[in-house]
């Protein structure tokens, strides 16, 4: 790493007037499991960048996270959960798809920037944007029934995996339940990174409020969040995260098909999701533009846990509140665990999906829900 | 805990609204925190860190955040409720100490700062003879367990500063005045306008790089520690540190030619400046400023209030 001259350290090294409190433990905690209000995150990080001692405290409280014994069984990655500085990387990543999707010398480049993400991933092919044919029309979302969509998108993904000619990315411009069209765009992956402005984020959330999940990670796991989250639980019993289970998912999508492993292949997601301040947002371009989602149509959820697996997406927050989409986001079925007569009370704080069909729900009020059928059925843990 | 607004009117008809649910959901009855006394607490913790004006949404989705059933069970620990000190101990017990070695990296010194946090939950004697405990403070903004950790991470920091400004008082009178006599007060090494270029560049940078450049090059953290500490992958940092530090150094030299330095002259005062580095590094190592970082007696919050 490059040395900085002297007299950047300096000022670097800031000051920090005597009057000047630090943010108490709470705020802190809260800066680090990404639970503070979006106004709140300014003030702090801008201490941040002047107190060395709220640092350290930062540094070492986290350091001291204790790693769950289960996410070392999964093979999902440490997992960044924040966009704030990752687009030179996602830029990178796009135009690494291209070269990919052209030709096979694009593997091993992309392999050395995003390591992770390989690692992330079931099968190469899988990373590479749904979207080779998909961008040639534009259609109502609305129009057409979730199984469709969802199987669509399917046949999507294998044909993008045999014709690997000119990869479209697709930006998502319309919410999809005001009605409107989804429309997409027909740029090569490689020309439209290369065409991307460089600092330019119009309607990005601004940096470091952001809790995202990575397109491609197939396993997703929020990382410090859930595992804050879970800390009275015990730990899924990995045999119930491994376990067979042959039942379709919830969405109808022909994933039944017998296969070797318990993990069936979904399709990779066309977006980043994120939790910005309480709003459910996704973006269709690596973090440029973000739009918010709203599945409940109008109640004023908190978003607090959100899980991506794909086109499966989870996501949760205050009021028992808890949704699922299995295509991406387009259309949207609340889910209330119960069983046995309880419902699932409190605020949504974490959402552990493994595959598509194994998941764990976490509430502030300390309850731990399972399911091992995508969420038609639950049990209280 | 002193509270010196009073609840506005938004803040309590959100706690009227939400109260039955959220003392439901806080488990509040089974550790003997009633339905008023638990009102009361959330009045308390919105009031602290909302706003004057905060309007009845915001209060609304300020409280549906907050961690209701470790609040409840911290606030009933602080009271006494022995049923609450058992699930907390079951809970938190070995976590603590968990977390406390981590910290600490040494067997001896972890339980030397757990025991020493425990008895400040447990509770010190305050001036009015009436033991308060530490947890009385817990707002549940973030999980109880991570309120440990960074508690225990603040106490390790003042320790770690005390011994640090005995070691270096000793020091001084060592060999210290020597030392500080050859070194002159204004050391003129820095061009003004060199100086001047750099505040605007850092200045021109977000509050985030700013805190990830002074973590790497001024704290000496790791790429991974960073990337824990802001809940980012740690080749997200990688590049970022590089990238900043790259443009930094193009910003400040455009910076200096634009406030008429020839290009060459701006290349020179960067050398010099380089050159002195590891001069400045130890005077700045020596020169920790005094204050205690985390009194217990401050109540440090007003300064994060939203705007």
């Amino acid at each position: 790493m490059r040395k900085l001259p002297q007299s950047v350290l300096k000022q670097l090294r800031g000051t920090l007037p005597e009057s000047e409190l630090h943010p108490d433990s709470d705020l802190l905690t809260a800066f680090v499991e990404n639970s503070l209000l979006v106004q709140e995150r300014a003030p702090v990080i801008d201490h941040l960048a002047r107190c060395k001692d709220c640092r350290d405290v930062l540094a070492m409280a986290a350091s001291a996270i204790e790693v769950p014994n289960q996410t070392r069984t999964l093979p999902a990655p440490r997992f960044a959960h924040s966009p704030w500085f990752v687009w030179p990387a996602f830029r990178w990543a796009a135009l690494a798809a291209g070269i990919l999707i052209i030709t096979s010398v694009g593997i091993l480049q992309y392999g050395h920037n995003r390591p992770t993400r390989q690692v992330a991933s079931n099968s190469l092919p899988n990373e590479i944007p749904v979207s080779s044919q998909s961008g040639a029309s534009a259609y109502p979302a609305e129009q057409r029934p979730l199984q469709d969509k969802a199987s669509d998108a399917r046949g999507k993904a294998s044909e993008a995996q045999k014709v690997p000619t000119a990869a479209k990315r697709r930006d998502l411009r319309d919410a999809p339940g005001s009605g409107q069209e989804v429309e997409f765009e027909r740029k090569s992956a490689a020309v439209q990174s290369l065409e991307a402005p460089a600092n330019k984020r119009p309607n990005s959330p601004s940096p470091g409020e952001i809790l995202a999940t990575d397109v491609a990670t197939a396993q997703t796991q929020l990382a410090q969040n859930q595992s804050v989250a879970s800390l009275s639980g015990p730990s899924v019993n990995p045999d119930i995260v491994k376990a067979k289970n042959p039942v379709s998912n919830q969405s109808g999508q022909s994933l039944t098909a017998p296969l070797p492993q318990s993990q069936q292949p979904i399709s990779p997601s066309n977006f980043r999701w994120a939790i910005n301040g309480g709003a459910l947002q996704r973006s269709g371009d690596g973090g440029r533009v973000w739009e918010t989602v709203n599945p409940g149509a109008g109640s004023a959820t908190q978003f607090l846990a959100i899980a991506v697996n794909g086109v499966e997406v989870w996501a949760g927050g205050s009021g028992n509140s808890l949704y699922h989409s299995a295509d991406d986001g387009a259309h949207w079925t609340r889910v209330t665990p119960s069983s046995e007569g309880t419902s699932m009370t409190g605020n949504v704080i974490g959402i552990q999906f493994s595959d598509a069909q194994h998941g764990k729900i976490t509430t502030s009020s300390s309850e731990i829900w399972l399911t091992s059928d995508a969420g038609r059925t639950w049990i209280k843990q | 805990m002193s509270i010196n607004k009073t609840i506005s009117n938004h803040v309590q008809s959100a706690v009227a609204e939400l109260l039955p649910e959220l003392h439901g959901n806080s488990n509040g009855e089974r550790v003997g925190i009633s339905s008023e006394a638990f009102g009361a607490i959330l009045g308390e913790v919105a009031t602290k860190y909302l706003p004057g004006d905060a309007t009845h949404q915001q209060a609304r989705t300020f409280l549906l955040t907050l961690r209701v059933e470790e609040l409840t069970l911290a606030r009933a620990c602080a009271a006494g409720n022995d049923a609450a000190w058992e699930i907390f101990l079951t809970r938190y017990r070995e976590k603590l100490y968990q977390a406390a070695l981590r910290i600490a990296r040494e067997d001896s010194s972890a339980r030397d700062l757990a025991d020493t946090l425990y008895a400040e939950l447990y509770g010190t004697a305050s001036r009015g003879g009436e033991r308060v405990s530490k947890l009385s403070s817990f707002t549940g903004r973030g999980s109880l367990e991570g309120w440990l950790r960074t508690v225990l991470a603040q106490e390790f920091v003042n320790r770690y500063r005390r011994t640090k400004r005995l070691v270096s008082l000793d020091e001084e009178s060592d060999e210290g005045s020597q030392f500080a006599a050859s070194e002159p007060e204004a050391v003129p090494t820095v061009d003004a306008r060199l100086e001047l270029a750099v505040s605007s560049a850092l200045a021109a940078l977000s509050a985030e790089d700013r805190t990830i450049l002074a973590a790497y090059y001024i704290d000496g953290r790791t790429l991974a520690e960073i990337a824990r500490m802001l809940g980012v992958h740690e080749s997200t940092i990688s590049r970022k540190v590089d990238k900043l530090a790259k443009s930094l150094r193009k910003r400040i030299m455009a910076e200096m030619v634009q406030q008429g330095m020839t290009r060459r002259q701006a290349e020179e005062a960067f050398e010099v400046d380089v050159r002195d580095l590891q001069i400045d590094i130890r005077r700045a190592l020596t020169q920790e400023s005094t204050s205690t970082a985390f009194s217990e007696k401050k109540e440090p919050v007003k300064e994060v209030r939203n705007r």
